[in-house]
């Protein structure tokens, strides 16, 4: 699992785990409990004060990720550029190697539907993915740390061969 | 605040309306359960076949993924709760006047044979472009299905939408009617007020005696957006379908692809928003209480109306290809989303402290709804997720999107869809309910298995594992063989469901008797349940352990991607092989040699193609197959060819 994937594992698995148990337990106990009386007028009320707690968990979720987002970003004077061509049920991937530590610009086109264009380590681990659209291109950057062998897959579906649609390529110190 | 009045007192009285209401009602909630007894088996048999139990040729995989994701979310929980919209408007005294009625019967005839048409599209005529058809699969099937195949599929999905379309206009004239009873008579103030404005401006959308019921609210918003949602799929639909037989016509992908989205959030809501209705009525009802509500929630439902139809980029947010402005279009929905996610928190709020401290009735109805309610929250928070570009880039397409989804639509929105059949389906039919216990295990089996089913799902996809996958990569083998005995057990748990059902049709009853009376059945009974869910669990756990074990032995050899890197650079066949293998011509082709079993293209061990066409056709590739001069040098293709030669002679 990579660290996003984490980051939304622990998170998920507290709130939509965990919390969401409680809550039900909470909720349900109180059922059968024996002082069973509420003030509805205020609770309708203070649902107001509940819209507010809403909004500024929004509010402060959306500055806290906003800003990581694929968008825009730039490989730069240094950078290297790196031609792949998704089509049905293969990538074409140029042979030469792409080097360690150097920002890379995947420039991704397709030749009949749309595919998505996910990298792979050699631990399995999900490492990026952007879609692949036809009569467009799409520019993906990233920067390997690692030498390795990099392995690609097909992440949009893309016609019966799907599941089989992978590519490789190697990055080099 | 305006005071609440309960809707028991407002129902419509027997009488013709009640009637039509309850005939109308009772037939597409019929229906909708047969449809889905079909699509749900449809579903466990594809995820045994990704496990390897009964496994299925990939197009087969593919037509019923198609068949079982447009049956099951449009044709059951969509049509469900469609059904049901029209008893809550009974419910709380809103009846259907002549066009509505006109409406509401083409929407049912619309829906029946549009799915009938996926069905025959799929199933008979071979169609796998997914229920998302993302233009322009359906006119590339590499050879797997033809263009009438496509032409019936995409007309199919278009009396589909037409129905939703439909159904929307009968909701619209049922809300925005006398039967409100506003003060004004003027459509505008009619149409705030059905929006719930009463609650916020008392004066203006003046209703006399009473506010506009709570649950006429939900299916008001969905009904406005489901008709700015639908038009323009319909248009491309109809595109798409002259395209099948004149090939000439095109539209640019990226368009299709925001059209779609434009119709394809929203329509996740057509599933909600109903929902939500049918609780907003029931849980007070079993609290005993009126709805615990503040004006803000109208608030909420204002935010929904519009941000519903202004948040599809949501589901492209890895698409921003250069020279287009859709990266700027999905920062901006990530927002958007969120401010729609405000209506959910509102109405949960609601409902939690309508049941909290309540004498709340747990027959199975109300237990549903509850864990329907916990269900909601849950794939809500996982829904957050998936609205956040920064989260989304992770979960995009694989499994993680199955697992939220399945807990919305399936124990979220299906349990509406079942609690509102163990209610009213004795009103409906005017007897009493087969078995309230048979009904209480179906409800308590099925939140656990697909609870657990769903979870599998969530994991996974954290893992990487893609979704829409025929055959998984071997490392994710464990969860998915786990995840077989839980299907099939979850299958089985329905059939408590429409056993019910069939036995409440045929009028029979078991008659409940104390429990000191029956005390060995009831031991009997919690013994065989233990025991399937222990079996199912103990079988699951079995697959994991051995998925787990096989996977640790393969997975330096059968991982994502393809075989190891040659360390040196050898020659003839064996070299060939590898690039066989790493150039994945097997994903296309068949060759035993390589342990090559793709279908789409010629199988390489029955043509046993001449040297010279393999060179050419790898470096110059035809029709569906590539161009591999970029990729493979020279001597790369002479090896493959080498190889393709010897291991067929």
């Amino acid at each position: 699992m990579g660290r996003i994937a984490i980051i939304i594992a622990v998170a998920y698995g507290i709130l939509g785990g965990g919390l969401v148990v409680l809550l039900g337990i909470l909720v349900w106990s109180s059922t059968v409990g024996r002082r069973r009386e509420i003030d509805a007028r205020k609770l309708g009320e203070r649902e107001r004060t509940w819209f507010g707690i809403v909004v500024v968990l929004l509010v402060g979720l959306l500055f806290a990720t906003i800003f990581f987002t694929p968008y825009g970003r730039s490989a730069g004077k240094g950078g290297l550029s790196f031609d792949i061509k998704a089509q049905q049920f293969a990538f074409v991937i140029p042979g030469r190697a792409i080097k360690a530590g150097v920002p890379v610009t995947f420039h991704l086109t397709s030749g009949d539907v749309n595919h998505g264009f996910a990298v792979f380590n050699e631990h399995n681990e999900f490492l990026f993915q952007a879609q692949v659209m036809p009569g467009r291109t799409q520019d993906y950057v990233y920067t390997f740390k690692k030498p390795g062998r990099y392995r690609v897959v097909c992440f949009e579906y893309c016609g019966v061969g799907h599941d089989q649609m992978r590519g490789q390529f190697v990055v080099k110190k | 605040m305006t005071e609440h009045v309960a809707a028991e007192s407002i129902a419509l009285e027997p009488g013709p309306d009640r009637e039509l209401a309850r005939r109308l009602t009772l037939r597409y909630v019929l229906t909708a359960q047969a449809i889905l007894a079909v699509s749900g088996l449809l579903g466990i048999l594809i995820r045994s076949s990704q496990a390897g139990v009964g496994r299925m040729s990939a197009n087969w995989f593919y037509a019923l993924m198609t068949a079982h994701g447009l049956g099951a979310f449009l044709g059951w929980a969509a049509f469900s709760v469609m059904g049901t919209a029209f008893w809550v408007f009974a419910e709380v005294g809103f009846p259907l006047r002549r066009f509505g009625r006109a409406m509401a019967e083409a929407a049912y005839w619309l829906m029946v044979v549009g799915i009938a048409g996926v069905v025959i599209s799929t199933l008979a005529l071979h169609f796998a472009g997914s229920w998302v058809f993302l233009y322009p699969l359906p006119f590339h099937s590499a050879g797997q299905w033809g263009e009438v195949s496509s032409g019936i599929f995409l007309s199919a999905v278009l009396l589909v939408g037409l129905s939703i379309v439909t159904w929307s206009l009968a909701v619209v004239h049922t809300a925005v009617s006398p039967a409100l009873h506003t003060v004004s008579t003027r459509w505008t103030n009619r149409f705030g007020a059905a929006l719930g404005f009463g609650y916020l401006w008392p004066k203006r959308y003046a209703t006399n005696p009473r506010a506009v019921p709570y649950p006429v609210i939900p299916l008001t918003v969905i009904a406005v957006d489901m008709i700015i949602a639908t038009l323009p799929l319909a248009v491309l639909l109809v595109e798409m379908i002259v395209q099948s037989f004149v090939p000439s016509w095109h539209v640019d992908p990226l368009l299709a692809k925001n059209v779609l989205w434009w119709f394809g959030h929203p329509v996740v809501y057509l599933l909600l928003f109903p929902a939500v209705a049918v609780y907003y009525l029931l849980v007070p009802r079993f609290a005993g209480r009126a709805l615990v509500a503040g004006n803000v929630i109208t608030v909420g439902w204002t935010i929904a109306i519009i941000a519903n139809v202004i948040v599809w980029a949501h589901h492209v947010y890895i698409d921003y290809p250069v020279n287009s402005p859709q990266a700027a279009i999905d920062t901006a929905m990530q927002p958007l989303t969120f401010a729609l996610t405000i209506v959910s928190a509102l109405s949960l709020y609601s409902l939690f402290f309508t049941i909290y401290k309540s004498k709340y009735v747990w027959n199975a109805a109300g237990t549903a709804l509850f864990l329907g309610l916990i269900s909601w929250l849950s794939a809500g928070l996982s829904g957050v997720v998936n609205a956040t570009i920064a989260f989304d880039q992770v979960v995009h397409n694989t499994l993680w999107i199955p697992g939220h989804f399945h807990q919305m639509a399936f124990i979220n929105i299906g349990f509406v869809a079942f609690a509102a059949v163990y209610t009213w389906l004795p009103d409906w039919l005017g007897r009493p309910l087969y078995s309230e216990a048979m009904a209480k295990w179906h409800v308590w089996l099925t939140f656990l298995l697909a609870t657990v089913n769903s979870v599998l799902w969530l994991v996974q996809g954290l893992e990487g594992a893609p979704r829409r996958f025929a055959v998984l990569p071997s490392n994710y083998n464990s969860l998915t063989k786990a995840a077989v005995p839980i299907v099939i057990a979850l299958g089985a748990a329905q059939l408590l469901f429409f056993w019910n059902v069939v036995q409440t049709l045929r009028g029979k009853v078991v008659v409940p008797r104390p429990l000191r009376e029956r005390w060995p059945e009831a031991v009997a009974e919690a013994a065989l349940v233990l025991a399937v869910l222990g079996l199912a669990f103990a079988t699951g756990a079995a697959g994991w352990i051995i998925g787990h074990y096989t996977a640790e032995s393969n997975v330096k050899t059968v991982t994502v991607g393809s075989a190891p890197a040659p360390t040196t650079a050898p020659s003839g066949t064996d070299a060939g092989k590898r690039v066989f293998t790493s150039a994945t011509c097997g994903g296309c082709h068949t060759l035993a040699a390589a342990g090559a079993r793709g279908t789409v293209g010629p199988n390489l061990d029955q043509v046993k193609p001449a040297r010279a066409l393999v060179v050419d056709r790898v470096t110059h590739g035809k029709g569906a197959m590539p161009s591999f001069k970029d990729s493979l040098t020279s001597q790369q293709i002479q090896d493959v060819a080498d190889f393709v030669v010897a291991s067929t002679r």
